[in-house]
């Protein structure tokens, strides 16, 4: 028992786990019986998104990787739902073009990071430049609008809860799988130090470039229900969820250095990022300092998760 | 089978890590590789193991050309190499690191119970089952080196490179190996055994290859040679030494540069203390890992806070600068990391200390460069373009120049030629006329006993577990006594 | 050592020198741009138009400099609060110099100061909690756009000092103010880095953090200071800014954050620290802003715009920004 109580806290989750409960009380206080159904609904059809692109980037960043381009592949995998739609396409294409662009996008940066060795940060900053343009390419201003039978499936089924958590689900399954493959050991390997497993056989380019494609496929997931969730194109949809994951991932516990965490506990990152956002919050009353209470709690959020992981493994040696 | 190297070369840049290698070794043969640091024998045996191309000359197994682009393919013909940096990772448990070369899959999936079983197996054959659930990343040297083999030897080698292993080992783990590679030799694997212990050379062995240089001395039957002759034939030289003694002098009536007092070393729960005279030399010496390293770093305010008695005066050091600002200068062995500034010039790697901190700026460069012995065209190109013995020169002419009263060093001559290393030397000798005190580090014994003889005042202190166990003098400082202290021993024959 | 001589000499030795080496890129594609440009679009390399492109860059060099300070300092340090913080102040500076030119003086040295601390937020977060600087400043960029939101109640309104808008008239020639006020914070932050005890440690410290502590040197106070300083100039360039767009916009300097860290990536500078001049940034700068006018001026969409600097930037990247190969 006390062994098990050990592994849940050196769980690098852990941290993040305890920053979202901490969180949820301290909202019970300040606004008590705020988690009603509605509440539920409406945070999980807007958070779904987000939570599955946290699951896609932190496979990259426990590889050792970065991407900020996410936003801006996001954004591109928006438009081309919305126009392949409004060319009266149906559901099933548009979602397989959704995913076909998102593996396509992890698959260029895959290649630039693996093939061509360039640093990860650059790479992405340079993508994230096409992808975006290319979205506002195609789609300069904000037009169009999804199937409506989407719409409807994706904030009705299941008295609302249904659909959001379908997605969250595939997205954690999908990962479950890789990381019981060779290429999950591989990943986290590759994460910890890429010469050393490249000595141990690893295929070290390849476990890059799976890891970018990867998280391309769930961006693609994610972008197709973020495209479900707001029902209209727009070329600058998800260009602020960049920041937002990253933090995200960083305070699910997930190293930037690589090797460190689980999606799991990125879950719980991306919660309280969504946390953050719909519920700062009724208590703070002046509408023009919300998104500075907003940035804040997140910068504590930050700041505090790594720091109580810094304490925490200090506390046991 | 036999493994054939046929004037193997190779080079970093301007500088020939390995020329002409040529060996061949046959079934059932363990081959020591010796020579001193520097020598290529590690590059050859990366080049074995697929890690490092080779420029020129050919390899052959069985008259078959052997080529290969990855450690994998490397693998899949046979030849395995242990690494002399580990290739353990932190972040994955026994069994996966054990089997991280060939994880076992069963429908696709991750085989975790085959792995664990594999893994049982191995570690039965190094005597150590009990690590199974550990993690790696809290375990102590000597059993992070024994996993290193265990993960070489679950891959069933062909031709097996040991590479350094037992640098880190206790005398009961080297039993341990030497069990396995007669196993091995009998199964008829070819050992390639590099060590710089030549006691174990003499054990295992049955022929060694000795390099200098990055040339192949020759090969020699082992039975044929004794530790003189083949210590002469790594350092090119005869061993026929002056002996200085220094016996008759008595410490009582010298100057004490720095008291350390007690000195925590968290690790061992210990405490360490040692009085540094003037113009005095020390050498520390010790397996891998015993201490001395956190020793040194805690009196140059790496670790925590120390209190200590310099030149008569309470001083406490709570950061490098405080130290260096008294007089203290480090010198790291390990020039990547801790020594060189690799995007800017010599002159300025050179100047940072003098320049930046002690607000004087060298004027004459070039003199203190070349009185250090630097090798190099102008002081504006980058130091990265030197060979790797006359970036660490720099790096300690940058000290020199900064007139310290003591240096730390902290194995300053890894991985640079004989002649650097002589330098380096030569410099300490200079600075210890000029009246500073130099407390260097050694993982050599042999550089130790040979440093402390050009020395006017010298003693060499040997710490295992954390604890000084015995400080020699004069005659007592040989190559065999360290080793004897160093592994433990409390108890033995002077002489 | 005569080889080596004759080897620097000459245009082929410019080209080797590892100092100017890093310009070239930069020098050979404006010239390209220019001469490009005034194929594709007559008129475009007159001087006027020159000096209009050249006013839009010195804002962005200003922007660079303390980019290129951050990332010079190294561990992969990058600020991506510059934007924010230049919005902020485009947005109130002119609110507390309350539209005059003595007021001007007083909010130059308040957001000076103001930019200095919440960059060394920056830094000390970075340095002693050991929070990625990406995540750092990305999260501080939020707080920083939420400031000014609600200090400016979303609607900005403003009367903006003279002298600031006049930067943006022509005074020597055609070169206007604000390029003469650029170069000269440029000439003032080279010699800053050149000469000080404090630029020439910044390169030693961002080449070899753990050699630097070992010689003594401050690394921490250091690196701090790099971020300090990097917002410090955002908010000289955010003032520059809202004086030569002459209106307040919400986000105006947003932009300016992934501008900043293209152009000195196009001068060369990389992320693991330690090398690379402000001019390589001025330069990434105005290469910059004359593919965006050339693009502008042949009547590209603002997509194919982006999605072609994309392009420019993937290939420079690929040029100059690969890790060493994992065999040898």
């Amino acid at each position: 028992m006390k062994d098990r109580i050990k592994v849940f806290i050196q769980w690098p989750a852990f941290a993040s786990l305890v920053l979202l409960l901490l969180f949820l009380v301290i909202n019970q206080i300040l606004s008590p019986g705020y988690l009603n159904a509605g509440f539920i609904t409406g945070f999980l059809a807007a958070n779904a998104p987000s939570i599955i692109v946290t699951i896609g980037l932190s496979v990259v960043l426990i590889s050792g990787g970065m991407d900020i381009s996410l936003g801006g592949l996001i954004c591109l995998i928006n438009v081309i739902y919305v126009t392949l739609a409004m060319k009266g396409f149906g559901i099933g294409v548009c979602a397989a073009a959704c995913v076909l662009v998102g593996v396509l996008g992890g698959l260029l940066n895959g290649i630039c990071v693996s093939v061509f060795r360039v640093t990860p940060l650059l790479t992405t900053f340079a993508t994230s430049y096409i992808f975006g343009g290319i979205a506002l390419w195609i789609m300069p201003s904000p037009t169009g609008s999804v199937q409506m039978d989407l719409l409807i499936w994706y904030l009705g089924f299941g008295k609302g809860y249904l659909a959001p958590i379908i997605f969250i689900v595939i997205a954690i399954v999908l990962w479950l799988v890789v990381k019981r493959t060779k290429m999950g050991i591989w990943i986290y390997a590759v994460g910890q130090n890429s010469e050393k497993s490249y000595v141990s056989a690893v295929p070290v380019n390849r476990v890059k470039l799976f890891s970018y494609t990867f998280a391309g496929l769930l961006y693609g997931i994610g972008g197709f229900a973020l495209t479900a969730y707001c029902g209209a194109g727009d070329p600058l949809i998800a260009q602020s969820m960049t920041m937002k994951v990253i933090a995200a991932c960083v305070i699910g516990g997930i190293l930037l250095n690589g090797g460190i965490g689980d999606s799991v506990g990125s879950i719980f990152g991306a919660t309280f990022m969504g946390l953050v956002i719909t519920t700062v919050l009724s208590s703070v009353n002046n509408s023009f300092f919300q998104s500075f209470a907003q940035g804040l709690i997140m910068l504590i959020g930050v700041v505090g998760s790594v720091v109580l992981s810094g304490f925490i493994k200090k506390f046991q040696e | 089978m036999e493994l054939v190297c046929n004037q193997v070369t190779k080079r970093f840049g301007s500088v020939v890590a390995l020329s002409n290698a040529t060996m061949t070794i046959k079934t059932g043969e363990v081959r020591a590789l010796v020579g001193g640091n520097g020598s290529g024998k590690s590059t050859l045996s990366k080049i074995l193991g697929g890690i490092l191309y080779c420029d020129e000359g050919e390899i052959t197994m069985d008259g078959e050309r052997y080529e290969v682009s990855s450690p994998k393919e490397a693998k899949a013909k046979g030849i395995i190499m242990t690494s002399q940096e580990l290739s353990l990772l932190n972040n994955l448990t026994v069994e996966e690191n054990m089997c991280l070369c060939d994880l076992d899959v069963k429908g696709g999936f991750v085989d975790r119970s085959q792995m664990r079983k594999r893994t049982r197996e191995v570690l039965k054959l190094i005597g150590k089952e009990e690590l199974l659930n550990l993690r790696i990343d809290k375990m102590p040297a000597n059993e992070k080196y024994l996993l290193e083999l265990a993960k070489a030897l679950i891959q069933k080698p062909q031709v097996l490179i040991v590479d350094e292993v037992t640098s880190a080992l206790y005398k009961s783990d080297v039993e341990v190996v030497e069990k396995l590679l007669n196993q091995l030799k009998e199964e008829g694997v070819i050992v390639l055994f590099i060590s710089h212990r030549l006691n174990e050379v003499f054990a295992f062995c049955d022929t060694v290859t000795v390099l200098r240089n990055g040339d192949t001395v020759g090969t020699f039957q082992v039975k044929d040679l004794d530790e003189n002759t083949l210590i002469s034939y790594m350092s090119g030289r005869d061993i026929t030494e002056e002996i200085m003694v220094s016996d008759s002098i008595d410490e009582s009536d010298l100057e004490i540069v720095l008291r350390t007092g007690k000195v925590h070393l968290p690790r061992f729960h210990k405490e360490v203390e040692l009085d540094v005279h003037k113009s005095e030399f020390i050498g520390v010496a010790g397996l891998d890992g015993q201490g001395q390293t956190t020793f040194l770093r805690s009196l140059f305010g790496l670790e925590s806070t120390v209190n200590v008695e310099f030149d008569g005066k309470p001083l406490t050091i709570s950061s490098p600068r405080k130290a260096v600002k008294a007089g203290f200068a480090f010198v790291s062995g390990d020039r990547e990391k801790e020594g060189t500034f690799k995007e800017r010039s010599i002159a300025e790697n050179f100047a940072v200390v003098s320049d930046m901190l002690l607000k004087k700026k060298p004027k004459n460069i070039d003199d203190y460069l070349k009185k250090a012995g630097v090798k190099y065209n102008r002081c504006e190109d980058l130091i990265i373009s030197l060979s790797g013995g006359n970036q660490q020169k720099v790096v300690i002419a940058r000290w020199t120049s900064s007139n310290p009263k003591i240096i730390l060093a902290d194995d300053p001559t890894k991985g640079i030629d004989i002649q650097a290393r002589r330098d380096v030397h030569e410099t300490f000798r200079q600075l210890l006329d000029k009246g500073s005190s130099v407390v260097m580090i050694s993982s050599d014994d042999e550089e130790l006993v040979e440093t402390s003889k050009m020395m006017p005042l010298s003693r060499i202190i040997v710490m295992y577990e954390g604890e000084i166990v015995k400080t020699l003098r004069g005659s007592e400082i040989t190559v065999e006594n360290i080793a004897a202290y160093s592994s433990g021993k409390q108890k033995c024959k002077v002489g | 050592m005569n080889e080596n001589i004759a080897k620097n000499t000459g245009i082929a030795g410019l080209l080797k020198n590892e100092k100017y080496k890093d310009f070239i890129p930069s020098i050979v594609i404006m010239i390209v741009l220019i001469i490009g440009g005034n194929l594709l679009n007559p008129g475009f390399a007159s001087i006027n138009n020159l000096c209009n492109i050249l006013a839009r860059a010195s804002i962005l060099a200003v922007a660079c400099i303390g980019q290129a300070f951050v990332m010079i300092s190294g561990n992969a340090g990058i600020d991506m609060s510059i934007g924010a913080m230049m919005s902020l102040t485009a947005l109130i500076g002119p609110m507390v110099s309350k539209g005059t030119n003595e007021g001007l003086v007083v909010a130059i040295i308040v957001f000076m100061v103001l930019g200095f601390v919440i960059g060394a937020i920056n830094g000390l977060c970075i340095q002693f909690l050991k929070i990625p600087s990406l995540v750092m400043t990305l999260a501080m960029s939020v707080v920083i756009s939420g400031l000014t939101l609600g200090l400016t109640r979303g609607q900005p309104i403003m009367t903006i000092p003279k002298a600031l808008l006049n930067l943006g008239m022509p005074v020597l020639g055609r070169i206007r103010g604000m390029t003469i006020v650029a170069a000269v914070i440029v000439v003032i932050m080279i010699l800053f880095l050149k000469k000080t005890n404090f630029g020439r440690s910044l390169y030693i410290v961002g080449s070899n953090r753990n050699a630097a502590k070992l010689a003594g040197l401050r690394v921490n106070l250091i690196v701090v200071g790099a971020y300090g300083i990097s917002l410090m100039m955002a908010a000289l360039a955010g003032l520059m800014l809202v004086g030569y767009v002459g209106s307040a916009q919400l986000n105006m300097g947003d932009e300016y954050t992934l501008l900043s860290v293209a152009s000195v990536v196009i001068g060369g500078i990389k992320l693991t620290g330690g090398k690379g001049s402000l001019i390589g940034g001025v330069l990434g700068a105005m290469v910059l802003f004359l593919l965006t006018s050339i693009l502008v001026a042949l009547g590209m969409p603002s997509g194919v715009r982006q999605l072609i600097q994309g392009v420019v930037l993937l290939m420079i990247v690929l040029a100059n920004s690969r890790e060493a190969k994992l065999r040898a």
